[in-house]
């Protein structure tokens, strides 16, 4: 944290400044890449390893991240004037920072979910939701750190932020709501029966990204440890000790304003998604582990469908898969996303363009992690003090 | 009133009261009597004011220190609050960056500034006017400035005629919202969109009355009077404003706008990067010899402005102003202004509080017209910085060469950039047969 800083103090014209930046962010990737050890304990030894990047100037020391993902609402949808969620648009938005050019990666859902945990560019199946929970055939792999192929299950070697985690003695925790047993999934190459909600069951495994990933379902103690229902949240909540680093929480089919009318006949939309966050996020935010050093950061996995907007940011790449991410344009959509955190000033914007695979970047940077995946690309913007803007660097 | 305005205000009663002796002696110096002068102005009845043509020409996006916050440096022009050399700035990566002489008069290559009503607030950041490069994807450019040296015409006019350090752009928002001020007081959209303006205007004002008035403009098309449903009666190309100047037979109301397209591309003359400010400079010349050679010239007062800061650094926080909207209440940062008239003061800077809504309150002081809403109403009245007891004809030449852009050689696809509105404007229009909504 000190030499960066003094670093960066000496620095005058703004070319050099950015050179230089360039230079942290290549450095920050290399190292540490190959050892991905796979196992299934968490590698203690490893935890402090002297490999680990730094943590940038530019990043407070945020320990909790908690990421909840509603579903297919666009930015003006959603926090436009005419929102249909009052309490996300309105008295949540306060209390943060409102990320108003975030943009979603792709259409349709699940690969922007693999985005933000792995940096994995969407293929055909993951753009149309893995009906078939086909293995991923690789034919080959290409920068930056990617599986070419196609198909949903990724194999072991494919490097994810909570196989990341594990190895650098972090906790992380998917909370899914209504996913009845930890580590729900179908068997490799059968039918998903989740992509259709019934009433009493709204669970989606594509709205469940570990599901994806050999490397975390393969096993199976490691996968129930870790991707848990949603009502484990409120006990882990309780103490900081509980509190995973990571807390990546998808509401179901209903509560996600996914379905329009809600499998048990309900009104869907946003309105159920003002539902979930007014039960869930005073939960998180009076939690000690957030209001010691929690960052809440609340966006949609993609714009309504790839018609209405599948526009990106960013310089997005398609990957080596498929010819647009978005499916009839380059991106997502713009979607926007909302960061409350102590680090954060009330009722502000950032206006710089972000998408999902910024998003997995900034949280690297959080817990000090290697680049994976898309998240590598050179000059990717990552969260700065435009988004931790309290001033906490003066402090 | 924001609390910067408070103190500003007193200061000058300070001055005020020391500046009497001042006048009487002459001892006070020139600025201290200019002072005094300004705060002495009464009006006149408008119909003996001489004033029977304002011109009110309106350029894009740059802020007062980016442009003029050289002026303090000029001698007796100490007391203006200008800033350019010394400030630095935090990036988002905390990388602070030394504001900085710009070289490059086309800003080809660069981000368009962030301007839009969240950028601005970013940018402001409370007060402490230090956001600029971590809103939208600024880059240096944002916290560049020019010298009085580089600008042939703005550069002599503003040290020429009378200027303004506390004139904000309308509100912190975009173009339209800005222009919207311009020519209605208020704004219905916080961003640019190609939907119709209903309120009321200027012109609906003008023509109830029967005042002459005129839009000129510099694309081929008027384009911004598309999205007014209550439009000027008149419209013409700029080539008609220098003829009607010849001639004599300005109207009593002139808007004049610039070539807006193709800013993209750099080769407009609006001075919204990426264009070349040397097409700008030519056309404000062009602008500023027809009005000073015409038969009218004696009763004419041009004012040139910028519609709003562009994102370019600038020190002063603006503060709110009545409004119909607390939402649309914040004035944007400020922007270059002069005042061009046989009764405008030479050689002299209004520290008081001005926006674009100022003119407007001078067009309606002068005709009788109603205002259009709160803002007009309570605004400083523009004609207020005028000396109509002593006007004087003389005006200089400036030497400023014809320019023509080349344009930016190869243009990135920039996001978030304003510069596509204006021809999504003009596709919108042919499209629909002439109007912005069938």
């Amino acid at each position: 944290m000190r030499s960066p800083r003094s670093t960066a103090l000496r620095i005058g014209p703004f070319r050099v400044g950015l050179v230089l930046l360039a230079l942290a962010v290549a450095l920050s990737v290399s190292p540490a890449e190959a050892s991905g050890g796979l196992n299934g304990k968490a590698p203690g030894a490893a935890a402090v390893g002297p490999d680990r990047p730094r943590r940038p100037a530019y990043v407070p020391k945020i320990r909790h991240v908690f990421v909840i993902n509603i579903e297919n609402k666009g930015y003006d949808e959603t926090f436009g004037p005419g929102t249909a969620s009052p309490y996300l648009a309105g008295k949540l938005r306060r209390k943060g920072v409102l990320l108003n050019s975030h943009y979603a990666t792709a259409h349709n859902s699940l690969p922007n979910y693999l985005a933000q945990i792995s940096g994995q560019a969407p293929n055909l199946q993951t753009q149309a939701d893995c009906h078939t929970f086909s293995r991923f055939h690789r034919t080959g792999r290409r920068a930056p750190g990617q599986a070419v192929g196609t198909g949903c299950v990724y194999p072991r070697s494919v490097r994810t932020l909570p196989r990341q985690m594990t190895h650098a003695g972090l906790t992380w925790r998917g909370y899914m709501q209504q996913m009845r047993q930890p580590c729900v999934h179908p068997r490799i190459g059968r039918r998903d029966t989740t992509q259709l909600a019934t009433p009493g069951h709204n669970y989606a495994v594509r709205h469940n990204p570990f599901m994806y990933f050999r490397s975390i379902i393969s096993h199976h103690a490691y996968c129930r440890r870790h991707v848990r229902p949603l009502h484990d949240l409120r006990v882990d909540l309780r103490h900081r000790r509980t509190t995973r680093n990571l807390s990546y929480i998808t509401p179901d089919l209903c509560q996600d304003g996914h379905d329009a009318t809600c499998a048990n006949g309900e009104k869907g939309g946003l309105r159920q998604v003002d539902r979930f966050l007014k039960r869930w996020v005073p939960r998180i935010l009076s939690s000690p582990a957030f209001k010691r050093n929690g960052m809440l950061i609340i966006t949609a996995d993609e714009s309504d469908n790839a018609v209405v907007d599948s526009s990106a940011c960013c310089d997005e790449r398609s990957g080596p898969n498929v010819a647009q991410a978005g499916i009839l344009g380059p991106g997502g959509g713009k979607v926007g996303a909302l960061v409350i955190s102590r680090f954060t000033r009330h009722n502000t914007w950032s206006t710089t363009p972000y998408n999902h695979y910024s998003l997995l970047a900034s949280l690297e940077e959080i817990f000090r992690l290697p680049k994976i995946g898309m998240a590598k690309v050179h000059g990717l913007p990552v969260f700065g003090i435009d988004v931790y803007n309290n001033g906490w660097w003066h402090r | 009133m924001t609390l910067s305005q408070g103190s500003r205000l007193g200061r000058r009663t300070l001055l005020g009261a020391a500046g009497a002796a001042g006048l009487l002696t002459a001892a006070g110096g020139y600025r201290m009597l200019s002072d005094e002068a300004e705060a002495a102005t009464a009006l006149p009845h408008p119909r003996d004011s001489g004033i029977e043509h304002i011109v009110v020409l309106m350029m894009e996006n740059r802020s007062f220190d980016h442009m003029l916050g050289w002026l303090p440096s000029l001698s007796g022009y100490s007391d203006v609050d200008g800033k350019q050399a010394g400030l630095t700035y935090l990036d988002r990566y905390r990388v602070p960056h030394r504001t900085h002489h710009l070289t490059v008069m086309a800003s080809c290559g660069f981000q368009d500034p962030d301007h839009s009503y969240e950028g601005g607030r970013i940018q402001l950041n409370g007060g402490r006017c230090n956001g600029w490069l971590r809103s939208g994807q600024n880059d240096s450019l944002s916290i560049g400035y020019y010298q009085q040296a580089d600008l042939p015409f703005l550069g002599r006019a503003a040290a020429d005629w009378t200027t303004f350090d506390r004139y904000f752009s309308a509100v912190m928002a975009e173009t339209y919202p800005n222009r919207f001020y311009m020519h209605g007081a208020r704004t219905d959209r916080l961003h640019n969109d190609l939907t119709l303006f209903t309120y009321p205007t200027i012109w609906s004002r003008l023509k109830a009355k029967g005042v002459s008035h005129c839009y000129y403009h510099g694309d081929t098309l008027p384009l911004f009077t598309f999205l007014l449903k209550h439009k000027p009666a008149h419209t013409k190309p700029f080539a008609s404003f220098i003829a009607d100047a010849k001639a004599g037979t300005l109207p009593a109301v002139s808007f004049v706008d610039p070539r807006f397209t193709d800013e993209e591309a750099g080769t407009s003359n609006d001075d919204h990067p990426h264009a070349d400010l040397r097409a700008g400079e030519d056309f404000m010349n062009q602008a500023y010899d027809a009005v000073r050679t015409s038969p009218n010239w004696a009763n004419t007062v041009l004012v040139i402005t910028y519609d709003e800061w562009g994102g370019f650094f600038d020190h002063v926080p603006p503060g709110h102003a009545p409004d119909v909207s607390r939402k649309t209440s914040l004035r944007g940062f400020r922007v270059p202004t002069v005042v061009i008239s046989p009764f405008a003061r030479r050689r002299f800077v209004s520290h008081r509080t001005f926006d674009h809504t100022s003119i407007l309150r001078m067009i309606e002081w002068r005709h009788g017209l109603k205002p259009l809403t709160v803002r007009d109403q309570k605004a400083r009245n523009l004609a207020t910085v005028l000396n109509f007891a002593h006007p004087k004809l003389s005006s200089p030449t400036y030497n400023v060469p014809p320019f023509t852009s080349q344009g930016c050689s190869a243009t990135a696809d920039l996001e978030g950039s304003e510069f596509k509105e204006w021809p999504a404007l003009k596709q919108r229009i042919l499209a629909n047969g002439g109007v912005l909504e069938r």
